[in-house]
């Protein structure tokens, strides 16, 4: 995975910009570095594991704007702050919004290391789960309407018999579409869908709608 | 000598002059009149000669008693004449003699002539005889007389030529008294009054140079006169000036001082984040080189990097440092030529990031080959700080998206040079800008009200001239301006120091 990781560096200071790079560079890391904010945020951020180390003041933006910025988007970048003159609210805020660390200059190599693979472990967990997400979107969307319902009386807990009567079909048709959601979504348990479909958060049907 | 002595020598002088003409007038006048009363005795020792003459004529002609009797009282007056001008002057003494010798002579002629007569008329026998005898003595007294009338006429005439000589050595002696007076004053006077005019006109001099700020002139005179004590006190005088004024530019130099180490103070946290910068730099470069370091097959060309990276951030590092040494010592008045460009950049530089956290857009427009400033570096530096903090202030007032500074150098002119700090803050207020300049007007809470007026003494001591104006577009802009030729003998020397 290291290959494929990669450490953006937001710093309006040529110094500090070329120091890091070099530093993080000599643990094996992809460096890219940016001067601003406004440089950085017209870049498309690519589907690998990745860390922003970022200045908390900038000529454009200030580093806690690009947090908030960033924040909108859909997949998280786990942000290491670095700063000059931090005082104690600003790194408050700056850790509720999810900030990996927020490291004083200068700043030790141990603790900027170390606050980088945590960011790009946060960042491989992300990719983890939204990957497994979106596999099991993919799967759900294989299922028909009335297959999608019936799995939902399934994982509430309702018997065959059960669902056939609230839905007003027959057994032997209830236990078709249970068999094809199975496979569809390539469980072998009750259990297992469960767990499945809590994952994406879909609700099971406690009280039958109609009776 | 002291000058009131000389004063009173020339009155004392005016009176010995008149006294002794005045008794000089008086001796001739006595001479003359002496002179005269001779000349008369003469004149009457004349009279009386002739009237003997005749009276012995009219004697030898009628032979009377009367005419006998006249002579005999004639000749004892004139020999009584002859006896006072004898015993009263000295002038003729020869002719005098003579003339008393020939009397003598004219009497016994005379006393002679008498018996003669009177043998005559006592029998006729001899009268022929006696007759030749009386012809003859008659003869010898005319010439007597005669010789006594030339010898008084001489005498006369010696008593005269005195006279003329004596009118004339007083005529003399008075004009050469007066002339040689007359110099001896003059050149006392101009003297006197060289003494008291040069002098007067050195402390005139001194004055006007004193009066030009130039406080290390003395007189240093060496005279003992009342304007020497004058000069001395002078000196005195302008030396305790110079120790006034030399107090009052150290203190001048101490407030300087103060304002720019109060305003270096207010950027502490932005200075040590230009400190802090490089050292973070250096400190992740030194461990990255490290790293490399520690690898199996260290890559000795990015090791050499970092070390060269950390020179150059090390180096970053201790200029800031100097930077703000320069601008917090007490540094003697220095004037070098300097770059305006530089000069704005470095404290541009100690500013920035404080611009940064204020959220405050800096725009910088330098006009490149300006020509270098006669100046002290410092004080200017510590003008541009100064119209630059003030700037700051202004726009910290105005909501974030709309604050901006911009710097401009640019030439005023041919002979000048302007630095501009135009803002967006909220402007000068409607009181008079004038009183901007003033010592302790203030708008701020935490002000003193002596930035503004430190930077115009200092831009005025280098003859430039600082102001203030408000923008169409709102915020304000001082600029000041300093000359290019700048003539380092036209300053004013409080600044030094």
């Amino acid at each position: 995975m290291t290959e494929n990781s990669i450490v953006y560096i937001v710093d309006d200071d040529p110094s500090i910009r070329k120091s890091l790079k070099r530093l993080i560079g000599s643990t094996g890391l992809r460096v890219q570095v940016f001067p601003s904010a406004g440089e950085f945020l017209q870049i498309e951020l690519p589907d690998q594991p990745s860390c922003l180390v970022l200045d908390v003041k900038l000529p454009d933006f200030s580093g806690p704007e690009l947090q908030q910025q960033l924040c909108q988007k859909s997949n998280p970048l786990p942000i290491v702050f670095i700063t000059g003159h931090g005082d104690l609210p600003m790194a408050v805020r700056a850790m509720k919004r999810g900030a990996i660390d927020f490291l004083s200059k200068p700043y030790d190599e141990t603790d900027l290391l170390a606050a980088v693979n945590s960011g790009l472990d946060k960042s491989r967990c992300y990719l983890a789960k939204s990957f497994e997400k979106k596999s099991i979107d993919l799967r759900l969307q294989q299922l028909t309407p009335r297959e999608f319902e019936i799995m939902t009386y399934v994982i509430g807990g309702f018997l065959n018999k059960q669902i056939a009567y609230y839905l007003g079909i027959t057994e032997k048709t209830v236990k078709v579409h249970r068999a094809r959601v199975m496979s569809k979504l390539q469980v072998n348990s009750v259990a297992e869908l469960v767990r499945f479909t809590a994952k994406v958060n879909i609700l099971p049907v406690t009280t039958p709608s109609d009776a | 000598m002291k000058i009131s002595t000389k004063l009173k020598i020339i009155p004392l002088c005016i009176l010995i002059i008149t006294l002794l003409s005045t008794s000089i007038l008086m001796l001739s006048y006595q001479a003359i009149y002496s002179n005269s009363l001779y000349s008369k005795k003469v004149d009457g020792v004349i009279v009386n000669t002739y009237k003997l003459n005749s009276l012995t004529f009219e004697y030898l002609q009628y032979h009377e008693e009367r005419p006998f009797i006249q002579w005999q009282l004639q000749n004892t007056e004139l020999h009584t004449q002859l006896k006072s001008l004898n015993a009263k002057e000295k002038i003729g003494d020869e002719i005098l003699f003579r003339l008393f010798t020939l009397q003598q002579k004219l009497t016994t002629l005379f006393v002679q002539v008498a018996q003669e007569h009177d043998k005559k008329q006592e029998g006729a026998d001899s009268a022929l005889l006696n007759n030749q005898l009386v012809v003859h003595l008659q003869n010898q007294m005319t010439v007597i007389l005669c010789s006594m009338v030339g010898l008084a006429v001489d005498l006369s005439q010696k008593v005269h030529h005195k006279q003329v000589k004596t009118h004339k050595t007083i005529a003399w002696g008075l004009f050469w008294i007066s002339i040689i007076s007359g110099i001896f004053l003059a050149l006392f006077s101009f003297s006197i009054a060289k003494s008291i005019l040069q002098p007067l006109k050195e402390l005139k001099d001194a004055a006007d140079i004193v009066g030009s700020g130039n406080f290390d002139h003395q007189i240093r005179s060496s005279s003992k006169d009342e304007i020497g004590a004058v000069s001395k006190k002078f000196d005195f005088m302008v030396h305790r000036l110079r120790q006034e004024t030399d107090k009052q530019s150290q203190l001048q130099s101490e407030v300087r001082h103060l304002d720019r180490v109060a305003m270096l103070g207010t950027l502490t946290a932005a200075i040590a984040h230009e400190i802090n910068q490089p050292l973070a730099a250096i400190l992740t470069n030194a461990q990255a080189a490290k790293r490399f370091l520690s690898f199996q097959e260290p890559d000795l060309n990015e090791v050499q990097e970092a070390l060269t990276d950390i020179v150059a951030d090390d180096k970053r590092a201790a200029e800031v440092i100097q930077r703000l040494r320069a601008l917090l010592s007490k540094n003697a008045y220095k004037l070098e030529n300097e770059d305006i460009n530089i000069l704005v950049r470095e404290i541009i530089s100690l500013v920035k990031s404080d611009l940064i956290i204020r959220k405050i857009r800096l725009e910088e427009e330098y006009t490149p080959d300006l020509p270098e400033l006669y100046c002290d570096k410092i004080q200017i530096q510590q003008v541009i700080l100064n119209l630059i903090m003030n700037s700051i202030d202004s726009v910290c007032h105005t909501s974030k998206e709309s604050r901006s500074i911009k710097v401009t150098t640019q030439f005023y002119g041919i002979d000048f040079i302007s630095v501009s700090i135009c803002d967006s803050g909220l402007g000068i207020p409607d009181s008079p800008t004038n009183l901007l300049f003033e010592p302790f007007h203030t708008t701020k809470e935490h002000g003193l009200g002596m930035g503004l007026p430190i930077s115009k003494t200092i831009v005025e001591s280098h003859s430039g001239r600082i102001w203030a104006e408000n923008n169409s577009s709102g915020g304000a802009t001082f600029t000041f301006i300093l000359p290019v030729q700048n003539d380092s003998t036209n300053r004013v020397e409080y600044v030094k120091g």
